[in-house]
């Protein structure tokens, strides 16, 4: 059988299968193609500027290592001029962390980086696996994505760094943006696609050079470029909503394998549809509040879970009286068969202007000092509900 | 929250409805079981209730006729809103109400591209015959080619000249060379879409019915979101105007239901939308007699049950009714919070600018920040498909693949 020769380069045999777009190419060509459109993703949206320090995010996975890899490339490549820095958060898990931070550990002598590791436990008191001892395995992940933010955030500022970028890919986002309209969490569909979030005011910075690139071909540049990454996933399972998403997705791409970016397209425009919502999608607006995090899933693969944040949501619906759901707040309709309408009806759809939807403020958590919406923030929230059910232990 | 039939042979004999205290309960109906008329009654009342907030959004003058076209797919939910609002208006001529009058019209679009007398008008006679007075009609699809100002044909597959004689030939070899199972389905939901809206205005209507149900609307959520066609969600969701292309509107003179200085309106409104796919379905057994023989199994395949042959064949709407049919199962409120959620976004693209903003194939708005923003972030790596009117994201899209 002889073999399609590459669509580009037109010399080799195409090995490769682009999952984005079903390209044939060749090896060498499709790295080439994948870094080039990071590095346009990059300048267009005019990411980094020059001599500017950057925290990468690294977990050891395959996202974090390519984008490390990528970072480092392009950076000697086009001459970025940055100053890159890994960064790392133990979430104290066993089994899982423990051996990513070896690949991380790894990955700061091969590209030649410095590298930081900061702990939960030392940030929290807390580790991951004590937590989940805690409360079980049932909604961990709010837990983990609520203080890895922050956990990062103040790593950065412990490295006087202002610019933390992490490995969200395609996928990632496309999930975020349908699970946000399952959710129907407007103030999150109007941000969660932005290239940049963090608001001006803030002190940290958070970019997703990847935003465009398929997770498929994440796995295909790490393997041809034998990059040295770790594969096993995170042992406890993502939240509902998002393993819900994250099935359907990958069942979309089946059919038409364009349905990421699509998705992606589609989220950002929604995202200027949002009553409220002025600014362009593409920059960072100050109602971005810090402590909720557009992207609490971590880097599982499955969508396996319990379902019980959408059961929980469910059951909350139908009480919270909503009443167009409860059965107890229905249109009575008597035996009769009349039907006697509310009296006054005021969830109708008319022409005018659509409220806008409620918009945080940005101030700082009494309690950390961290940049919160809220009073106190939401990791210092969780912390005092972990505390309450800790249980004493006298020496 | 289930509304299946709750009665099963062992059970204990089923408690008192408690909306009549009358007949036993025996179908669990949202937050509580009631018996089969009351079931319907709820069913019918959610329906009736969406009509009375069409009448005081339109503003219509009440002493005038008002024509409304009901779109009819034979599916359990068309059917339903067609039978509900023919119940409906019986029992406003038996009151005599004040107020004015309403007429409705039915149009079933058959797509079925055959030119022999096909099953839809066989169905259509039924459908006559139970529905009297409603005039009742069938439309075959190949009508789309005389819309020939609607549709920009440039970007489709090229119109085999040769099978000019033969218009379903000639456009199911047009859709034969569309890219894939999701751009055929996009393009047809599109055609069936002109040619409703184009049936309405010919006939001098002042709204356009479609019988989404909640699940439907929340499938067209998350699928033209999937399409791309994120932008043009609230139009194709929400109730209200849609701006019909000034083609259309001129052909018929006297068709000036809304002027809005430049654009001509026609109201779009979905009374099945707080009413479940599950509930319809069990709402046609409910009724005497029931709808069963009126809705043919499945005709649109959305939903559809069966094995898997090849995730390939499918298309975007497909996946999305799998997907939604076990959310419904499951989580039912979740399904009516994402139409809702939608029905809070604002519409936007067509309110201004006047003619010319529309996108050639699907005729919503065209999205220039969007696009503009997109080709900076992406780059332009595919050649522009050369069309004699510009075309959204979504419909660039399903020309592709």
């Amino acid at each position: 059988m002889v073999r399609a020769l590459c669509a580009t380069c037109k010399v080799e045999r195409a090995l490769i299968k682009r999952p984005k777009n079903y390209q044939k190419l060749c090896k060498v060509c499709f790295i080439k193609i994948f870094e080039d459109e990071v590095h346009h993703t990059i300048t267009s949206s005019g990411l980094f500027r020059r001599g500017e320090r950057i925290a990468i995010g690294a977990s050891g996975g395959k996202d974090s290592t390519v984008l490390a890899s990528l970072l480092k490339t392009l950076n000697d490549r086009h001459d970025y001029g940055l100053n890159l820095v890994l960064l790392s958060i133990d979430e104290g898990i066993k089994g899982y962390r423990d051996d990513s931070l070896d690949t991380v550990k790894r990955n700061a002598l091969q590209y030649d980086m410095p590298l930081k590791i900061v702990g939960y436990d030392e940030l929290y008191g807390w580790t991951m696996d004590q937590v989940v001892a805690t409360i079980g395995k049932r909604g961990n992940c709010t837990y983990c994505g609520v203080f890895r933010r922050q956990a990062l955030d103040r790593g950065a500022k412990m490295l006087g760094i202002q610019h933390v970028v992490t490995g969200h890919n395609a996928d990632d986002v496309a999930e975020t943006v349908m699970m946000n309209l399952l959710r129907g969490d407007l103030p999150r569909l109007s941000r969660g696609t932005s290239i940049v979030t963090g608001s001006q005011t803030s002190e940290v910075k958070r970019s997703k050079p990847l935003k465009y690139a398929y997770e498929k071909e994440i796995v295909l540049y790490a393997h041809h470029k034998k990059l040295d990454y770790f594969s096993t996933e995170c042992l406890y399972s993502p939240e509902a909503f998002r393993g819900s998403a994250r099935s359907l997705i990958k069942n979309l791409e089946k059919v038409r394998p364009s349905a990421i970016l699509d998705i992606v397209r589609s989220g950002e425009d929604m995202a200027r549809l949002v009553p409220g919502n002025t600014t362009d999608a593409c920059h960072c607006t100050g109602a971005d509040g810090p402590a909720e995090e557009e992207m609490t899933g971590c880097g599982s693969q499955n969508g396996r879970s319990s379902g019980s944040e959408m059961a929980r949501m469910e059951a909350q619906l139908v009480q919270t009286g909503d009443p167009k759901n409860s059965g107890a707040n229905e249109v009575e309709v008597y035996s009769s068969g009349s039907v006697v309408l509310p009296m006054r009806q005021s969830k109708g759809k008319r022409s005018a202007p659509k409220k806008a939807v409620a918009k945080q403020t940005l101030g700082k958590c009494e309690r950390c000092g961290y940049m919160s919406s809220q009073a106190i923030c939401k990791a210092c929230m969780l912390l005092e509900d972990l505390n309450k059910n800790r249980p004493h232990i006298e020496i | 929250m289930e509304t299946t039939d709750a009665r099963s042979p062992n059970d204990q004999p089923a408690p008192t409805c408690k909306r009549c205290n009358e007949a036993a309960a025996t179908i669990k109906m949202r937050a509580e079981t009631a018996c089969r008329p009351c079931f319907a009654h709820f069913i019918a009342g959610k329906i009736v209730k969406r009509m009375e907030v069409l009448n005081r959004e339109t503003k219509l003058p009440t002493s005038e006729t008002r024509t409304m076209l009901l779109g009819l797919s034979f599916g359990a939910s068309s059917s339903a809103m067609v039978y509900v609002l023919h119940q409906n208006s019986r029992r406003h001529e038996i009151k005599k109400r004040r107020g004015g009058v309403i007429e409705y019209i039915v149009a079933h679009i058959d797509t079925s591209l055959s030119p022999a007398p096909s099953e839809s008008e066989a169905l259509i006679e039924k459908y006559k015959t139970r529905f009297s007075p409603f005039p009742t009609s069938v439309i075959p699809l190949r009508n789309i080619l005389q819309l020939q100002n609607t549709v920009d044909w440039s970007g489709l597959p090229t119109l085999n000249p040769d099978l000019a004689s033969e218009p379903d030939k000639q456009l199911e070899d047009m859709f034969s060379r569309l890219p894939s199972t999701t751009s055929r389905a996009d393009i047809l939901r599109i055609f069936v879409r002109h040619l409703l809206i184009g049936e309405a205005v010919r006939r001098q209507c002042s709204t356009l019915l479609l019988g989404h149900t909640t699940t439907a609307l929340a499938e067209t959520t998350l699928s033209e979101a999937a399409k791309g066609r994120g932008f043009a969600v609230p139009w194709l969701v929400a109730d209200g105007n849609i701006p019909v292309s000034s083609a259309l509107a001129e052909k018929e003179e006297k068709y000036a239901v809304s002027e809005a200085q430049t654009r001509t309106f026609m109201p779009i409104y979905y009374p099945m939308r707080e009413v479940f796919r599950k509930e319809v379905i069990l709402y046609n057994k409910s009724i005497t007699p029931p709808l069963t023989d009126l809705v043919p199994d499945d005709p649109s395949g959305a939903g559809g049950k069966g094995a898997v042959v090849s995730h390939k064949s499918l298309s975007i709407e497909e996946v999305m009714g799998r997907y939604f049919e076990e959310v419904e199962e499951n989580y039912p409120s979740i399904v009516a919070n994402v139409v809702r959620t939608t029905a809070k976004l604002n519409r936007l693209g067509m309110d201004d600018g006047g003619e010319g903003n529309e996108c050639g194939l699907c005729g919503l708005g065209l999205d220039e920040t969007g696009d503009e923003r997109w080709r900076g972030e992406i780059g332009d790596e595919e050649a522009n498909i050369e069309t004699s009117r510009p075309l959204c994201y979504g419909c660039e899209r399903s020309l592709r693949g």
